[in-house]
């Protein structure tokens, strides 16, 4: 009875592994990019969320929070009036805003002896000395982070100032705090002051911008809340303290969908390389196989065999991978946009747990299990009778056949695809996208008949030596389709996701046209970090109004806030509105809303809230709920999945305590020295105490497309990582094609064809692989855009117009031609060197 | 002496697109404990076909192959296996060593798959290597053995389980005339002091000759009674 004795003929067959370093070498790249891309990907949302909560638990031990609408800061007193309520242990006003110091937004921090109640990081023995000397007399003492304070040690010529939206106040950096639990906040980016100092310099002296609150032993959390809410007033929201990791989580999600998508394509790509070496390496050592099979090797045993080695490969490749991940994670959080950062209000530092590690590392193994249960089980039905046969006599000549059942499948799974992506929750659609992509090749293995044929057919094309190709591909339809299917991979990623990227940015720069109208713009954040939550006082109208040429100056503003439990971008704007949420309504529905009477949100806030045109909705303010009518629904991408609400300007200053503007919208008079505007308005930008910028309407809206460049680059690397496992490959097989058909070369020479027409040969081959595979991969590709662009819809919230673009399938052709010249050229030059004797000889 | 191997009338027939050949057409041959019965024919005989079924390697269309008195009809895979690792062994033309192995781990082949662990078969495998003249090559791979010396390899390999029957086929094709005799020599003592039969198939009539008997096939067919050497 064979009882284990697979074990052993398992751990015995890994050599292989070693004996092909090359090849093995090759196998492993394809795991490796699945992993590494998990791990990132991992890494890269575990940042975002670990940077928030290291904020959240630096506070301590807190049961409820209470915050201003808006973030709008609390009214005088708030703190006490909350301790005097039964089941209150302990309740701790705090600043905790941004601010600009030395031209870098950085977290502003604030706390009184009643923080120590709530056991928070912060202490006094955190603090160590600057060892700078005195500052100027009326410098404000504070602490920085170990990030500012290097940054600050660095330009000791500069006076340091703290812009806190309406005015800059100079402050002397005495002390850096140094304990890892909060050295770290913000990555290590923030200023830290006693809480008075901290209000002064928020420019809201007495007025904190979140209560704490611990309760007593006891005390129920939910009954405490309403109490608390009764004792600070209707204008405070009352919430719990771990909302802004809710809200981080979220931000992270519109990453971790978007590169959901990319893994899993990876991963289908990694396992399709898993599954092509298998199969090649299986159908090169079925001698062997039989043999073990004759001399007493159940199948399972010889499945066994396979699939340990698979496992070998899948560990290894993901371990690599992981590794790789980890760099590749950190990189891509040193390249995340500013706009993704600000959303977050955090900057990420790059965080991975081991268990997530373990995960992707296991994610890849399994995948590569999964991609080699079909290889396995083929090789293990390989007759034992073959152990007898000669070499030139064993590959299966399963003549090329059309599977109508497996086709039928493939498409059927493609149907399904499509059909989660279009109507399917944001939940179901990287389900959609996975179907879709193993339907494309399942039908592959439907018609890998025709697929063979195809490929021969095209190289017979090519001459004498090429009917003598494709005799060869014909009769190995098996192996010619692993080859194909590998291009049109590869050429499929290029065209989906070029052609995709290029359909979101088109759109995007059609909703955002209107930003392009005023003839200059100043603004205090750069066009592509919007929104501008630094703001200019009200007197910046007049000045900028006073440059002879300006005919009319607009303000507005925008600024993140928790609107019903998500982060949302509030807009206010004034007439003749920019916005592309308003300024493309209709016109009644944009006057409804500069009046003041109305609001426009978009359309991701109008899913999350089960709004449509007509419907009223609740925002709480400093002043108290607010009902307004939904003018309108927009379909405007913003940079928080919960997206965004437009209201008057007026109204956004007097409902969220925010006076000022964001960024001032300068119109000329007809005939005016362009230039001359320009330069005074930009002397008046310059002269402020805080960063600004100067754009015209052409320059904005070429600034704002950036952002959307900038995020998608880090998938167009996923992209390019995929094309270029691929490509290797169609290497591998190409490579073990010519090692398998040693003998057959070796009589062609023997014969008299020249080296020059074995390497034509195969290069022949591999052009017919080539065409055959960028025309199916086309065709992938272009079925995978268009479920991407779906998929976008319903991640995003922003349905982004699908068009046919000529540029991915250029692309996508050349891509297939790199491939293929690449892939063929080692495999040319072995197979022309093959020692013709030894090669006759082969067995 | 008992049969330990015999085929009863066996036809079998391969379909060739639409065509059906006949490979075998009525043979009946028994072999007895410690016989060596060589196979001979000319190429296209079905000798080969004969040697597939006495193995349980192939399944004949019609007739009865009994293994050990063991008919192997209606077996299971798993069972046709497991009765070729412990009461056959297999000597291959063209050797059909495991090449990441070494001589005494593929001597080993057959007890591993019998769930044994590889680091407690060198001391039972090496002794028999020695006993073949091999001693000093135990832990060389195929790829740096000479053919006679694979071909040895292979005959250990065959003889490691106390086979009932080892099948042979053409062991000396791949081997010049004087490495050939040797190597037939040594499977039959290795075969005789294990108390094993030996069928051979074969086209060289020296080796032929080694045998206690030879039968001949025609085109599928035994060419008259089996007749003694």
């Amino acid at each position: 009875m064979d009882r284990g004795g697979g074990l052993g003929l398992a751990a015995v067959s890994l050599r292989h592994l070693r004996e092909r370093p090359g090849r093995t070498a090759l196998s492993l790249v394809g795991v490796a990019a699945g992993s590494a891309l998990v791990v990132a990907m991992f890494g890269v949302v575990g940042s975002f969320t670990s940077g928030v909560d290291r904020l959240v638990t630096s506070v301590g031990h807190v049961d409820l929070q209470l915050t201003g609408p808006g973030g709008a800061p609390l009214p005088g007193g708030t703190a006490g009036r909350v301790a005097a309520v039964p089941g209150v242990a302990a309740a701790a006003p705090i600043v905790r805003r941004s601010v600009v110091v030395a031209g870098q937004r950085v977290l502003l921090l604030g706390a009184d002896a009643g923080a120590q109640a709530l056991s928070t990081g912060i202490t006094p023995s955190c603090l160590h000395a600057s060892g700078a000397g005195p500052g100027a007399p009326d410098a404000v003492p504070v602490a920085a982070g170990p990030a500012l304070a290097r940054y600050l040690r660095a330009r000791p010529a500069e006076a340091t100032t703290v812009y806190n939206g309406s005015a800059a106040v100079v402050v002397h950096v005495v002390a850096t705090v140094a304990c890892s639990s909060v050295s770290r906040l913000n990555n290590g980016w923030f200023v830290a002051a006693p809480l008075a100092v901290a209000e002064t310099l928020a420019g809201r002296p007495g007025q904190p911008d979140a209560v704490l609150v611990r309760a007593a032993r006891q005390a129920k959390t939910g009954p405490l809340a309403a109490r608390v809410q009764v004792a600070a007033g209707s204008g405070v929201v009352v919430g719990s303290p771990r909302q802004a990791l809710s809200e981080a989580r979220d931000e992270a999600q519109i990453f971790q969908q978007g590169s959901i998508l990319v893994v899993v394509l990876a991963l289908i790509v990694g396992g399709f390389l898993v599954f092509n070496t298998v199969s090649m390496a299986a159908l090169e050592r079925r001698r062997e196989l039989a043999t073990l099979r004759a001399l007493g090797a159940r199948r399972r045993t010889v499945a066994g065999i396979v699939l340990a080695e698979a496992l070998a490969l899948g560990a290894i490749g993901a371990v690599l991978g992981a590794a790789a991940g980890v760099v590749a994670g950190r990189a891509a959080i040193d390249s995340v946009p500013t706009v993704l950062v600000m959303a977050v209000g955090i900057r990420p530092a790059f965080t991975i747990a081991p268990w997530q590690l373990a995960v992707a590392v296991l994610i890849g193994m399994a995948a590569t299990v999964v991609a080699a249960l079909v290889p396995a089980r083929a090789v293990s039905r390989v007759p034992p009778v073959d152990a007898m046969r000669p070499e030139g006599v064993l590959e299966a000549s399963d003549a090329p056949r059309l599977r109508l059942g497996v086709a039928l499948a493939g498409l059927a799974m493609l149907g399904l695809g499509y059909l989660l992506c279009a109507v399917g929750r944001a939940s179901v659609v990287v389900l959609g996208f996975a179907f879709q992509t193993s339907g494309f090749i399942v039908v592959t293995i439907g018609v890998m008949g025709p697929i063979a044929s195809s490929v021969a057919r095209v190289a017979g094309r090519l001459g004498a030596i090429g009917r003598l190709a494709g005799a060869g591909l014909e009769r190995s339809p098996r192996r010619t389709w692993t080859t194909t299917v590998a291009v049109v991979v590869g050429v499929g990623v290029v065209v989906t996701f070029t052609g995709s990227f290029e359909n979101q940015l088109d759109t995007f720069s059609r909703t955002i046209a209107t930003l392009g109208r005023p003839d200059l713009e100043v603004t205090t954040a750069r066009a592509e970090d919007f929104p501008p939550e630094v703001t200019m006082s009200a007197d910046w109208v007049d000045r900028m109004a006073g440059v002879p040429g300006v005919a009319s100056v607009r303000a507005g503003q925008a600024f993140y806030a928790t609107v019903g439990g998500r982060r949302v971008v509030i807009e206010g704007v004034q007439d003749p509105p920019t916005v592309p949420l308003v300024a493309r309504l209709p016109a009644r529905a944009r006057a409804e809303v500069v009046a003041g009477g109305a609001i426009a949100v978009t359309r991701a806030f109008a899913l999350a809230h089960g709004l449509k045109t007509g419907d009223t909705f609740e925002l709480a303010t400093t002043t108290g709920p607010q009902r307004l009518r939904v003018a309108g629904v927009g379909n405007v991408l913003m940079p928080v999945p919960g997206g965004g609400i437009a209201i008057a300007l007026d109204r956004l200053q007097q409902w969220y305590a925010r006076p000022g503007a964001g960024w001032l919208e300068i119109y000329e008079r007809p005939g005016a020295d362009r230039a001359a505007v320009r330069r005074q308005v930009t002397a008046i930008a310059k002269s402020a105490g805080f960063p600004t910028w100067v754009y015209s309407g052409p320059e904005i809206l070429t600034a704002s497309r950036r952002s959307v460049d900038q995020s998608s680059r880090i998938f167009q690397a996923m992209e390019w990582v995929v094309v270029g496992a691929t490509a290797l490959a169609v290497l591998n097989t190409l490579l073990i094609s010519v090692v398998e058909r040693r003998r057959e070369l070796g009589i062609l020479r023997a014969i008299g064809t020249s080296r020059r027409r074995i390497r034509r040969m195969v290069a022949i081959e591999a052009v017919a692989i080539g065409t055959i595979g960028g025309v199916l991969g086309i065709l992938f590709g272009l079925s995978g855009h268009y479920v991407a662009i779906l998929a976008y819809g319903r991640l995003l919230g922003f349905t982004v117009r699908y068009q046919l673009l000529a540029t991915p399938i250029v692309v996508a052709a050349f891509s297939a031609a790199a491939i293929v010249v690449f892939a063929s050229l080692a495999p040319a030059w072995r197979a022309a060197r093959l020692n013709v004797v030894e090669a006759i000889g082969y067995e | 002496m008992g049969e330990v191997l015999s085929v009863e009338r066996v036809v079998k027939d391969y379909r060739r697109g639409t065509q059906t050949v006949r490979a075998l057409d009525d043979v009946s041959l028994a072999v007895h404990a410690g016989e060596f019965v060589s196979v001979v024919g000319p190429s296209g005989s079905g000798k080969s076909t004969l040697l597939h079924l006495m193995g349980a390697l192939d399944t004949p269309t019609a007739g009865r192959v009994r293994i050990g008195g063991v008919d192997i009809a209606g077996l299971s895979d798993d069972e046709l296996t497991d009765l070729r690792r412990h009461r056959l062994g297999f000597v291959f033309q063209f050797f059909n060593l495991l090449p990441t192995m070494s001589a005494w781990e593929n001597v080993a082949v057959p007890l591993l798959l019998d769930g044994r662990r590889l680091n407690s078969l060198k001391g039972v495998t090496v002794p028999l290597l020695e006993a073949l003249g091999l001693g000093h090559r135990v832990d060389h791979r195929p790829a740096e053995l000479s053919g006679g010396e694979l071909q040895r390899v292979a005959i250990a390999r065959a003889l490691i389980a106390d086979p009932i029957v080892v099948l042979a086929d053409e062991p000396t094709g791949n081997l010049d005339s004087e490495t050939g005799a040797g190597v037939l020599d040594v499977l039959r003592r290795g075969c005789a002091e294990r108390g094993a039969a030996i069928v051979m198939v074969t086209h060289d009539r020296r080796g032929a000759a080694l045998a206690d008997r030879s039968v001949y096939l025609v085109d599928g067919h035994l060419a008259g009674a089996p007749v003694a050497s």
